[in-house]
C-alpha cells in the first residue's frame, strides 16, 4: 500500500482530557441555527449521523419523518427506537450537508457525532496529544 | 442561587432522592434541576403530540396515494398535504410561507425515506 500525505487543518482538545470531539454548527433547512460550533463528541460506535439531546431536536420537528420511517438502533440492550428529523450540518472544514439527525424517543438523548459524517471526513484522532484534528489528504488515495 | 424549602415531603422519599443523587454523582439540588428537565421534556413532547399525531395519521392515509410522487419531497403540516417538492430544503422553506404558525410538519423524500435498522454499539449507550 502506498504511503498517503494529510496535512492537519485544525485540531481540537479532547473533551474532558479523552473524549475526541469536533465543532458542530448545525441549522434547520430553512436556516434557523440550532447549535453553533459546540464541541460534540466523536462515537465510531453510532452507526447515524448525529444524536442530540430531546431539548435540541425540538428545533428541528418542523422537517420530521414520519414515525413510520423514523430510525431504530440496535444496541446490546435491546431496540432504541428514535424520532428521526432533517438538518443541514457544517464542520469549521468543508461544505455543508445534509444530515438525518435522531433523538431517542424515550429519554433525554444527548449530542454526539457518529459514523454517518465520519465516513465523509478526514479525522485524526491523537491519543499521544489528546486532540481531534481534520485533515486534508496531499496525496491520491 | 436560592434556597428551597420542602415542607410535607416524607423521610422516605427523601432518603431515595438523596440516594439516586449520590449514586449518579450529583448535588441534590443537581438532581432536582435534572429531574426537573426531564419532566419539562416530557410536557414539551405532550404540547407537540398532537399535531405531530395528527400529521403521522395524515401521513399514514395518504402513503398509497403519495407512492406516485416518488423521489420527491412531501410536506403535511395541520393534518394536510401542504405540497409536493424537489427538494427537503423546499419544502422547510414553503412552509414558512404555508403555515407559519406549525410546530411540526412531516418532510419525507418518497420511496427514498425508509425505516433503516442501525447499530449502536456500547460506547455513549447510557441515556
Amino acid at each position: 500500500m502506498a504511503r498517503r500525505f494529510f496535512e492537519s487543518l485544525e485540531c481540537w482538545p479532547n473533551l474532558d482530557g479523552n473524549r475526541p470531539s469536533i465543532p458542530v454548527t448545525l441549522t434547520t433547512l430553512d436556516g434557523e441555527e440550532v447549535i453553533d460550533k459546540q464541541q460534540a463528541p466523536v462515537d465510531t460506535g453510532f452507526a447515524g449521523a448525529m444524536l442530540l439531546p430531546r431539548e435540541t431536536f425540538t428545533h428541528l420537528e418542523k422537517t420530521e419523518l414520519p414515525e413510520s420511517e423514523s430510525r431504530i438502533y440496535r444496541t446490546l440492550i435491546g431496540p432504541v427506537p428514535m424520532r428521526t428529523a432533517r438538518a443541514l450540518l457544517r464542520l469549521p472544514i468543508g461544505e455543508e450537508m445534509e444530515i438525518l439527525v435522531d433523538t431517542p424517543k424515550y429519554g433525554l438523548g444527548k449530542c454526539l457525532v457518529g459514523m454517518r459524517v465520519l465516513t465523509r471526513i478526514e479525522l485524526l484522532l491523537s491519543g499521544k496529544t489528546s486532540e481531534t484534528c481534520l485533515l486534508e489528504a496531499r496525496t491520491p488515495a | 442561587m436560592v434556597t428551597l424549602v420542602i415542607r410535607g415531603l416524607d423521610e422516605k422519599t427523601k432518603r431515595s432522592l438523596r440516594a439516586e443523587a449520590v449514586r449518579r454523582g450529583l448535588k441534590l439540588a443537581e438532581a432536582v434541576k435534572e429531574a426537573f428537565q426531564l419532566w419539562r421534556s416530557y410536557d414539551q413532547d405532550a404540547e407537540t403530540l398532537s399535531e405531530r399525531d395528527i400529521n403521522n395519521a395524515a401521513f399514514n392515509a395518504l402513503r398509497q396515494e403519495l407512492e406516485k410522487y416518488a423521489g420527491k419531497t412531501i410536506l403535511i403540516a395541520g393534518g394536510k398535504l401542504l405540497g409536493i417538492y424537489e427538494n427537503p430544503r423546499s419544502a422547510a422553506m414553503d412552509l414558512r410561507l404555508k403555515a407559519p404558525e406549525a410546530r411540526h410538519a412531516i418532510v419525507t423524500v418518497v420511496g427514498r425515506d425508509k425505516r433503516e435498522e442501525l447499530e449502536w454499539l456500547g460506547g455513549s449507550l447510557n441515556l
